[in-house]
């Protein structure tokens, strides 16, 4: 290996199969590290391009970081197929292999504990959109002192009308947030039932797809056995039942287990 | 910044974003000293940055994104 190399690690794996592809960089090849039961995959990068200054500047430029992002993430999600893995965080570039051995020593029965309790699991997430609107279109329609007032009053002039109708619709407001808040709720309690663990997930993204409100951005740990059902029994049915609610559970998966992946300490 | 969020994007956009999410935020992470080269750098505003950059591409695909 050239002198201007380091080396990028991708994750821990519990299987001794390298992921059909480059690493990173586009160019060098894949290639597993063991030590201590674990093995690590990495791959060569060009210091010039991923060492300290370097990288940082890259960090910057959005259209490398998405190119890399993506590499990284098909990488991982490839050897995710074959077996347990402990994603690490981007960037992770260390500048001799003997680093990476030296932490896969010291950190041997962490990484082979959470390699075993995560072998039979999966990473999904879930996240609850919130259509506002709908959701106070739901509750006037929905009457019970929210129906539209100035049809119910034909005595009223049309300025009180005005002020009753804003009335109600504050009112509809308020139950509309009690509403949501009580459906995030439930979500939250079917959610913990279904899962291992859940972790919520501090999104950069601030809205939905169509704007929506994100009142529930949670990963969830789910036995894989589990997950069929938790797709087809909870967040299905939960959809059908509150679609006139404006309020939608929306899962992806199966993720790498970021969330649920332990710290290292240092070598 | 407003104006911005009212754009709709599509679904590989979001799958990226929150691939970002993760990517960026959690995972493996070292304890201690600068083993990682980018230990020192803020990913989380990497990230928003990133995040930016995608909503304005998204911006710029302009009515066909929209009408999804």
């Amino acid at each position: 290996m050239p002198p201007d190399s380091g080396w990028y690690l991708y994750a821990f794996l519990s299987a001794r199969a390298v992921p059909p592809m480059e690493g990173i960089d586009g160019r060098s090849p894949l290639k597993l590290v063991s030590e201590a039961d674990v093995v690590a995959l990495v791959s060569a990068v060009p210091l010039s391009e991923f060492g300290e200054g370097a990288l940082r500047l890259n960090l910057e430029n959005p259209t490398w970081l998405e190119e890399k992002v993506r590499r990284h993430e098909a990488i991982v999600e490839s050897a995710l197929a074959r077996g347990a893995v402990l994603p690490m965080r981007f960037g992770a570039v260390f500048r001799e292999l003997g680093r990476i051995r030296r932490l896969m020593r010291s950190n041997g029965r962490l990484l082979r504990a959470s390699l075993r309790f995560l072998r039979d699991k999966e990473e999904w997430g879930l996240k609850a959109y919130l259509d506002r609107r709908a959701l106070q279109s739901a509750v006037l329609r929905s009457g019970s002192g929210f129906a539209d007032s100035t049809g119910e009053a034909p005595h009223l002039s049309a300025g009180q009308a005005f002020f009753v109708r804003k009335r109600s619709e504050g009112a509809a407001v308020r139950c509309a947030r009690r509403r949501a808040d009580a459906l995030v709720r439930s979500v939250s309690a079917v959610v913990q039932q279904a899962a291992v663990r859940v972790e919520r997930v501090h999104g950069v993204v601030p809205t939905g797809p169509r704007g929506e409100d994100i009142v529930l951005n949670l990963a969830c740990l789910l036995t894989r056995r589990r997950v069929k059902g938790f797709l087809s029994d909870v967040v299905a049915p939960w959809n059908d039942a509150h679609a006139a609610n404006g309020l939608r559970l929306v899962a992806s998966g199966p993720w790498p287990p970021y969330h649920f992946a332990p710290q290292l300490e240092d070598a | 910044m407003t104006e911005l969020e009212q754009v709709p994007w599509n679904e590989e956009r979001i799958t990226l974003l929150e691939t970002v999410d993760r990517l960026l935020n959690r995972g493996v992470m070292v304890a201690g000293d600068v083993t990682l080269s980018v230990a020192n750098v803020d990913l989380v505003y990497l990230g928003v940055r990133l995040l930016l950059a995608s909503v304005e591409a998204a911006r710029q695909w302009g009515a066909s994104v929209a009408e999804e």
